[in-house]
């Protein structure tokens, strides 16, 4: 072939590549309206009512220029058959296309998570605008309210307010941080069982309401420490008024039952995706009081020296779980005139957390068996591994078992440093 | 100009890598897992020793014939019209594959990237890359996979890394999945995945050192294997069986999953890149193969002239299949339960034929002498 033509053909080839580069399938991002976070709730006559938050980028702020935290999403609520259908009626009224490939969460009315929502989570995982670190979470009352609550008071973005709420259960362990994928995995599992995020909206608008709400939980069931709360429950007054505590739990794609703050803590803990939390635990000294009367309290910085090691043996059918787990922490404040930074103080302040949190564990994990019946801490798996053929493993019925299992906890808290103060002389009384 | 061409072993080899392994980043870890379920990875480990074996007793019966493609081979058992038939039946398995896999790289990026261009004119744009490819020829499409190959393993293993966060081997378990019979049967059928070691046999007359093709083979193998089982196994520890069986594209679905830190996410665009480079030498390469077949089996002067037709033909053919679904079981269901047959069958039986009738004549010139 002659020099000329190979070049004529060399360029007959690269330069329609400049102009012909999508040109079905060009976007403009302008031309796109970004969802932020999707809500679902039941409709009437077998519909649903889908909400969307919408961000506005040019409220959000553009380059280094802040923007207007009130005007910077948008929420609009449609009522359809089907979520996409429903899209496409908001799609049809507004200048700007719909994209879910920025959405961060999806909430879902207690109501709907209790009918089951196998149907909505397939549409996420089949649509490829979303995202499969979307988190998933339920809320008690309507998502549309959950959504037009929203107020991100210390963030400009909402796409990074909602992320960074979400996240925060790596610091907090009041929540789980379970995304649509996971939730999808473990709903199809037949080792365990999903959870999903619990949000609300709070029902607490002045500090006189706290107080009140207080006295009554008090006087329902003795002592409540930080985290002994769902999210609509939690002792807040704060301007944005949605909440985020605690875990919504299923079975399959149905949800049975709810978990405070504190118990999603123990559920994070034996399922091994524990970060560094702050736990509180009342003082070892039944009758330790401070100077002013009140109950004693040990803040600690706890976290997982090792992941829990789980073994499950099956005793005339009865599956029996043994569960070491190896807690490691540090003394963050004491507010009791006792100390226990040194010495034999801090071998019975380890003694007393082992057994305060290990009681805590049996009792969450009682729960998970009797009132939920849903293996979520995935112990399932550890039995799973047991079986060589996948149809000895379907005959054993594992959800069945679980209903029976029995508990035995081995629980360690280590105290590796106590704080930046090395001992505690108690003030003149 | 063609024959007077010649590569390299690693050229070579890595032709025959990418051959084997572009199936990963298609439908592979999926149509293992569906076949034998947590245990595929164990399926595809014993495909890979089997296909090994196999290699090695061709490797020994081919040491006669080094330097010779199989149609040459074929011409020595059976005369000419062994060539023709033989030429015939392996131009119609490369053609098979390249149009089964030309739509299926076409639908895939239409799912996940360009949702409104139409299938006809994505299999066009490839097209166009196959035909560059085939009328270059041989040598070109070797080196242009030197430098491919090690980047496309390196994003390939880099996919692998970032996902170790959610590696769970309990989700391997059952140990032996859907059963040992079901293990022993699919995976006889499953040594169609390595099916396109056929290309290797075609590849003989370029070799630079006409004795090296057992150690490009035994490689190619070697690596395919090694990339076929770590996919599957990996796959298997993300998303556990029946899950597993269920994602349209396994590693695209674990580049969708990655997320380090809040910046490091959405990584699969780089993988789209990756994955398109991987389908057009593929591609390219099987082109090339199918007017070499052609060219070879009817002993033609020029093969560049059959660029045109055969690639009207293989565009034609893609456009069979009705939908996705039915390219997909185009492949599984036909493709792949006879395809072994022709890649390691028949090799043996035409190399013992042909070696059978060169002693036969060698003794019969002993005694005539």
């Amino acid at each position: 072939m002659s020099r000329c033509l190979k070049t004529v053909l060399i360029i007959g080839i690269i330069v329609p590549m400049v102009f012909i580069s999508g040109c079905f399938d060009a976007s403009e991002p302008d031309d796109m309206t970004y969802v932020v976070a999707l809500g679902l709730d039941q409709g009437p006559n077998g519909n649903i009512m889908i909400t969307v938050l919408l961000a506005v980028p040019i409220a959000v702020g553009v380059g280094p220029e802040p923007g207007e935290v009130e005007k910077a999403t948008n929420v609009i609520t449609v009522a359809a058959p089907t979520i996409l259908g429903g899209i496409n009626v908001i799609n049809s009224m507004i200048s700007k296309r719909i994209n879910f490939s920025h959405a961060k969460l999806v909430v879902i009315s207690k109501e709907l998570a209790e009918q089951g929502i196998e149907r909505f989570i397939n549409t996420f995982i089949r649509f490829r605008e979303f995202r499969p670190d979307t988190y998933i979470g339920i809320t008690n009352g309507s998502s549309e309210e959950f959504l037009k609550s929203s107020r991100p008071v210390l963030e400009f973005n909402p796409s990074k307010h909602f992320e960074l709420i979400m996240e925060s259960f790596a610091y907090t362990g009041f929540s789980n941080g379970s995304t649509i994928e996971e939730f999808y995995s473990k709903m199809e599992s037949t080792c365990g069982e999903p959870v999903a995020v619990l949000l609300d909206i709070s029902r607490f608008q002045e500090v006189k309401d706290l107080a009140e709400a207080l006295r009554n939980s008090i006087s329902k069931g003795g002592e409540i420490l930080e985290g002994d709360y769902t999210a609509d429950e939690m002792p807040v007054v704060y301007e944005n008024m949605i909440r985020q505590m605690g875990s919504a739990v299923f079975r399959g794609d149905k949800m049975v039952g709810e978990l405070t703050g504190r118990e999603t803590f123990y559920y994070l803990m034996i399922s091994g995706k524990l970060g560094d939390v702050y736990y509180t635990l009342p003082d070892l000294n039944d009758d330790s009081e401070n100077l002013s009367g009140n109950s004693d309290y040990i803040s600690l910085r706890l976290g997982q020296s090792r992941k829990p090691r789980i073994s499950v043996k099956m005793k005339e059918n009865i599956p029996e779980v043994n569960l070491k787990i190896s807690l490691e922490g540090d003394i963050l404040a004491i507010t009791g005139r006792n100390d226990y930074s040194t010495g034999e103080g801090l071998k019975m302040l380890e003694e007393h957390a082992s057994s305060y949190i290990k009681e805590k564990v049996v009792s969450f994990l009682e729960k998970t068996r009797d009132e939920l019946k849903s293996d979520i801490c995935f112990i399932g798996k550890h039995v799973k591994t047991t079986f060589l053929f996948w149809e000895d493993w379907m005959e054993f019925n594992w959800r069945e078992k679980y209903e029976k299992a029995r508990f035995n906890v081995d629980l360690e808290v280590k105290i590796r440093r106590p704080g930046i103060m090395v001992k505690q002389i108690p003030a003149m009384k | 100009m063609d024959q007077k061409t010649t590569i390299g072993n690693f050229e070579a080899a890595c032709i025959l890598l990418n051959l084997l392994s572009t199936k990963i980043i298609l439908d592979f870890p999926r149509t293992a897992s569906e076949d034998a379920g947590s245990a595929a990875w164990l399926m595809i480990l014993l495909d890979s020793a089997v296909v090994y074996l196999l290699f090695l007793i061709i490797t020994r019966l081919y040491r006669k014939f080094a330097g010779k493609d199989l149609l040459e081979v074929s011409e020595k058992a059976f005369g000419e019209t062994g060539r023709i038939i033989f030429g015939i039946i392996y131009l119609a398995q490369f053609m098979y594959v390249t149009s089964i896999i030309l739509r299926q790289f076409a639908e895939d990026i239409k799912v996940i990237s360009l949702a409104n261009t139409p299938v006809s004119i994505i299999i066009l744009m490839f097209s166009a890359g196959m035909v560059v490819g085939a009328w270059l020829g041989l040598e070109a499409i070797s080196r242009l996979h030197v430098l491919a190959i090690p980047i496309m393993a390196a994003a390939f293993v880099l996919i692998l890394l970032f996902n170790i966060p959610r590696y769970d081997i309990s989700r391997l378990s059952p140990w032996l999945g859907l059963g040992i019979e079901t293990l022993a049967v699919k995976g006889i059928i499953n040594l169609s995945y390595f099916s396109e070691l056929a290309a290797l046999f075609f590849l003989m007359p370029f070799l630079k050192k006409k004795t090296s093709y057992g150690e490009i083979g035994r490689y190619g193998v070697f690596f395919s294997g090694l990339f076929l089982v770590l996919s599957t196994l990996c796959y298997l520890m993300v998303y556990q069986y029946p899950t597993s069986t269920e994602f349209f594209l396994p590693v695209y679905q674990m580049a969708r999953s990655i997320k380090i830190g809040r910046f490091f996410t959405r990584i699969e665009s780089a993988f789209i890149l990756i994955w398109a480079s991987c389908a057009f030498l593929y591609l390219s390469a099987c082109l090339y193969f199918i007017t070499y077949i052609f060219q070879r089996a009817f002993s033609l002067k020029y093969r560049k002239p059959l660029i045109a037709p055969f690639i009207i033909l293989v565009f034609t053919l893609s456009m069979v299949p009705e939908n996705l679904y039915s390219a997909l079981q185009a492949e599984m269901q036909i493709y792949r339960t006879f395809s072994w047959i022709i890649t390691f069958v028949l090799p043996l039986i035409l190399l013992a034929a042909a070696s059978i009738r060169v002693n036969l004549r060698k003794g019969r010139e002993v005694s005539g002498e």
